[in-house]
């Protein structure tokens, strides 16, 4: 390829008197026959020396992986990546540095942001990003750290553009709809500029208004690429035994990974009203180890790798050819067991390809990359399906831009208002919403722990809020032959029909009878939709009622009840790799610690274990996405505002009225607020009504005993001990309630962050242990299964204790929707008491 | 009129134009000076004071109302930091090899009708392997804890089956 030497001709045009073009002419005819200028594309190392501006911002790129490019059988090690770059330069940004820029448009308006994307090595290495060649492009030599940085921007540039078209599309199509519609997607997306992140300006400053994700090239992370919505940054790392391997050689990877910071975006789109007003918090979707939020997350990344490729299989050459762990996106790949098909009996469904791994099907592993493609899967079939239902094949591309719009225009509105914390959920037309009414997570104060902790995105709620905007948006609107019927129907072959309705008739977080038009009058009555049931056919729905603890039994005298980790390494191991994922602990100083574990696999006084209930699913279908709460909910009746001191209500047959229970007072209704059960720092008082922590204590009087608040005993048991003896101590009483000491968690407490264990599926007729844990390679817990309690120095060996956790399933038929009110959901204040679980009792004594 | 005449009175204008123009440029407040009456300077006098110029008021500003300010019921007692490294090291035992603490924001966060004075940090750690983690704190300015903990990071390693597990003690389930 040559370049036009324009100088040359526009020259002798423009300047050159006639007498030195004497001179001039014969010199160039020399000058070029060396030929020194080649731009060339494919297998030629750039080294450009001219460019006559075709090639401003441009460079040569890779399109796809060297497995695609270069076949199965090339790499992984020493590949040359510049053996397979296009024989085009691609543009990769019109900016003078390696940056990229965002921008959407409402309505006619445009809202830009410069520099959005900026693309470095690693965070070792400089800060500011390379800028362009003298010859104006960025073109460098193969294989080279600055090709690689070129070209993670040129595929993230690719896929953040992709990204504003379909917001684009999705604003648009929302706010296009008449005023008596309820959306999420606010309006006010052109003032508050979430539609991308906020930053710090740099690591030194203390600016946090500056709005660009950085992406690392060549990072410091083995065997491992990853997300950071903190930085915000993108990190690919590499290999430390095979050479010249990068995550960032794989483009599939490269989408993965943005796409979970689109996610972040999507989830906060609501969590700002104009340049200035911030949520001080941000939501996220997934926690530590195994939960379904976190699964789902993955799903939706590897569907955003099929978005930009339109393959149906992700990482091929990044996690294939190291470690054979690439993943298939939809039943047609051939990477799949037999017997799986895009059949409705065929699909990959829930909750039985949970713990799928293709690579090695024979062996079933509990990860969040493996229960995510359920929900790939999923939208990979809306979308085929949408193409055709929706008679969008004809279009040139087979109608893949368009039924991608959809389904992304969908997962927008899904996820704005689940990751809503200013728990809103809809505005009042183009301002936000005031006053006390919240129609999302529960209010503005506790929206972060009722996403995180008491009702987090699970599989059940994320299906039931995206189909209710598939029939909003797509069966309402944009195709309606994709009908409610086709909707549930693909739904259920997916076994993600868990609902019984689609709780679209607005009501409130804190009151049934206050709803949508209550806040806005103009709003018309939204009407309950109720799933048809003929339509369930494979989603399989369990009462709560038939999952407990187990227990030890004839037929099954090896069955435990509960198991404790109480080795001081694994302990310590637990709590670095819980700093080391971002997961703060806060343990007490002094009164307990994991220097006081002497692995007997007992509760002892100054430890802080790790504790698994072992549940048992007594019905004769899977249990799936189980969540063990042990965080302070409604169970008690405060008896003394001066000590806070309770009875415990009677919820069970477990602790009875006889035992010191209350079945009347305020056991009779749910708190609607999240109070714990703390001194008011002015009144010096505690509440008539709160919530309280999980664990109670016997107290033996005489002949009887009776079940009270820790801060009870440690009075009455004769303890003389203080506050600063007790768990959680603080000498100052002012804080947030969620550190403020609370003396009713003195002698044990569930640690905050640690209060809520999650279980990928319990098979019929078995315990947790026996479904997943005992035939696995590896027969270990995972983080996300386990409860991290403190046990105070100074509890009296034989104490006893009995800690209320509290139980529910994704599949479960009524721990979400009330049976007395048309099968509508519970509001989010029920979760804060015992309609919508099973509760565990969970006894022990405290060990010498 | 003859020419002579016209030619002067053309000039007559010009010069009052220029010194109207001048006098324009160059005119200045007249200071404002305080009327003394005038003493006649007798063989033995008293020097005249000398003249004073009264401040200028500053012209009269509109406020615009303004927020009562919250008063928080803590105080930042400048050692939240050294508290936060300290809980920071203690969870993350000797394999935590360093930690950077940058500042967000300051600010007054309103719970449950509380005020409190709370930093918004985003701490960075490092393990033995230089391999950094980023994620947001909320801390009291008073004690330093850590009263929220969000924006963790998202992993995707190669083999997910290596990730962290706990063992299953083998004193459970002997059989």
């Amino acid at each position: 390829m040559k370049v036009v030497r324009q100088w040359m001709t526009n020259l002798f045009e423009k300047r050159v008197s006639y007498g030195k073009s004497l001179f001039i002419l014969p010199l160039l005819g020399a000058l070029s026959s060396c030929n020194p200028t080649e731009l060339v594309g494919k297998g030629v190392k750039g080294n450009v020396i001219t460019n006559d501006g075709s090639f401003d911002g441009k460079a040569f790129v890779y399109e796809a992986s060297p497995y695609i490019l270069a076949g199965p059988k090339y790499g992984p090690n020493n590949v040359d990546m510049g053996s397979i770059t296009t024989r085009d330069a691609k543009l990769i940004t019109t900016n003078t540095r390696l940056t990229g820029n965002c921008g959407m448009m409402f309505f006619g308006f445009s809202v830009s942001i410069s520099d959005c994307i900026i693309s470095l090595e690693k965070a070792s290495s400089s800060t500011q990003p390379l800028t362009r060649n003298a010859d104006r492009t960025f073109i460098f030599p193969a294989n080279s750290s600055e090709f690689y940085q070129t070209n993670a921007l040129y595929h993230i540039n690719k896929g953040t553009t992709t990204f504003f078209e379909k917001l684009n599309f999705a604003y648009d199509l929302i706010q296009s709809q008449p005023y008596t519609v309820p959306k999420s997607i606010p309006s006010y997306l052109m003032n508050s500029k979430l539609f991308w992140f906020k930053a710090m300006s740099s690591i030194d400053k203390k600016l946090f208004n500056f709005d660009y994700l950085t992406s690392y090239a060549l990072c410091d992370l083995e065997n491992n690429a990853s997300f950071s919505p903190a930085g915000p940054t993108l990190c690919f790392g590499g290999s430390p035994t095979i050479s010249n391997f990068y995550f960032v050689q794989d483009p599939s990877i490269i989408y993965h990974e943005l796409a979970h910071a689109l996610v972040s975006v999507m989830l906060n789109i609501r969590n700002g009203t104009n340049a200035s007003t911030y949520h001080p918090l941000r939501s996220g979707m997934g926690s530590l180890g195994y939960d379904e939020a976190g699964s789902i997350n993955e799903g939706i990344a590897d569907y955003y790798s099929y978005v930009m490729t339109k393959r149906e299989h992700v990482g091929e050459y990044a996690l294939g050819k190291v470690a054979n762990q690439s993943r298939p996106l939809s039943e047609a790949d051939p990477a799949h067991i037999s017997g799986i098909s895009e059949t409705s009996e065929g699909r990959l469904s829930y909750p039985q390809f949970l713990l799928y791994d293709p690579n090695y099907p024979d062996s079933p592993i509990e990860d969040v990359h493996y229960s995510g493609q359920i929900m790939t899967h999923y939208l990979v079939a809306l979308t085929k399906t949408l193409k055709t239902t929706c008679g969008l094949t004809s279009e040139a591309d087979g109608g893949h831009s368009k039924a991608t719009s959809y389904v992304m225009m969908v997962m927008a509105e899904s996820l704005s208002e689940m990751g809503d914390l200013n728990a809103r959920g809809i505005d009042n037309f183009s301002s936000p919403l005031t006053g006390s009414y919240y129609f999302t997570n529960l209010d503005d104060v506790n929206s972060y722990q009722w996403t995180q902790t008491v009702n987090p995105i699970n599989y059940r709620r994320f299906s039931q809020v995206f189909a209710k905007n598939i029939y909003k948006f797509i069966s309402g609107n944009l195709c309606p032959s994709f009908d409610k019927n086709i909707s549930e129907k693909l739904l259920d072959d997916y076994g993600l029909l868990l609902y019984k309705t689609y709780n679209n008739n607005g009501t409130s977080t804190k009151s049934a009878s206050i709803d949508y038009k209550s806040a806005l009058a103009y709003l018309p009555t939204q009407a309950l939709t109720a799933v048809s049931e003929n339509n369930r056919r494979k989603s399989v729905l369990v009462s709560k009622q038939l999952i407990e603890l187990a227990q030890k039994t004839t037929a099954n005298p090896s069955r435990v009840g509960f198991y404790i980790i109480d080795n001081s390494t694994d302990m310590a191991s637990l709590l670095q790799q819980l700093l080391y994922k971002g997961f703060t602990v806060p343990l007490t100083k002094d009164t307990a610690g994991t220097e006081y574990n002497n692995n007997n696999i007992k509760v002892s006084p100054g430890e802080v274990v790790a504790v698994i209930p072992n549940l048992l699913n007594n019905s004769n279908s899977v249990m799936a996405g189980v969540q063990l709460l042990a965080n302070d909910w409604d169970h008690v009746d405060v008896t003394d505002t001066n000590t806070g001191n309770f009875k415990p209500c009677v919820i069970d047959t477990v602790t009875t009225q006889d035992q010191g229970g209350e079945p009347g007072n305020t056991c009779t209704t749910t708190e609607t607020d999240y109070k714990r059960l703390i001194k008011d720092p002015v009144t010096q008082k505690f509440p008539a009504a709160g919530v309280a922590p999980v664990c109670m204590v016997q107290l033996e009087e005489g002949d009887s005993a009776r079940w009270v608040s820790q801060n009870e005993f440690r009075k009455k048991q004769g303890l003389a001990l203080q506050d600063k003896d007790c768990l959680g101590y603080s000498a100052t009483p002012n804080s947030d309630q969620d550190v403020t000491f609370n003396p009713h968690e003195c002698l044990v407490r569930f640690l905050p962050g640690l209060n809520s264990a999650n279980y990928s599926k319990i098979d019929p007729q078995k315990t947790y242990y026996e479904s997943v844990v005992k035939d696995s390679e590896v027969s270990s817990f995972n983080p996300g299964n386990i409860l991290v309690m403190e046990v105070n120095k100074w509890i009296p060996p034989g104490t006893k204790f009995r800690c209320r956790l509290r139980a529910r399933f994704s599949n479960c038929s009524d721990c979400f929707n009330d049976t007395t009110n048309n099968n509508d959901d519970y509001i989010d204040a029920a979760y804060n008491g015992a309609k919508p679980f099973k509760v565990i009792n969970f006894d022990f004594d405290v060990n010498d | 009129m003859t020419k002579r005449i016209r030619n002067a009175i053309i000039l007559i204008a010009l010069a009052i134009v220029a010194l109207a123009l001048l006098s324009l440029y160059f005119r200045k407040s007249p200071p404002e000076v305080e009327k003394k009456p005038v003493v006649p300077v007798s063989p033995v006098e008293k020097p005249l004071p000398p003249k004073t110029t009264p401040p200028k008021t500053p012209p009269t500003v509109k406020k615009k109302p303004v927020k009562p300010k919250v008063k928080p019921v803590n105080k930042d007692t400048g050692s939240w930091e050294d508290n936060l490294r300290e809980s920071l090291k203690r969870q993350g035992g000797p394999g935590l090899q360093n930690i950077r603490i940058n500042k967000v924001d300051s600010f007054i966060w309103e719970q449950d009708g509380l005020p409190l004075q709370v930093e918004s940090l985003i701490v960075t750690t490092q393990n033995l392997k230089n391999e950094e983690t980023t994620f947001r704190v909320l801390v009291d300015s008073e004690t330093g804890k850590i009263l929220k903990n969000w924006d963790q990071p998202v992993f995707d390693p190669v083999n997910p089956r290596d990730g962290f597990r706990l063992k299953l003690d083998p004193r459970y389930h002997q059989d």
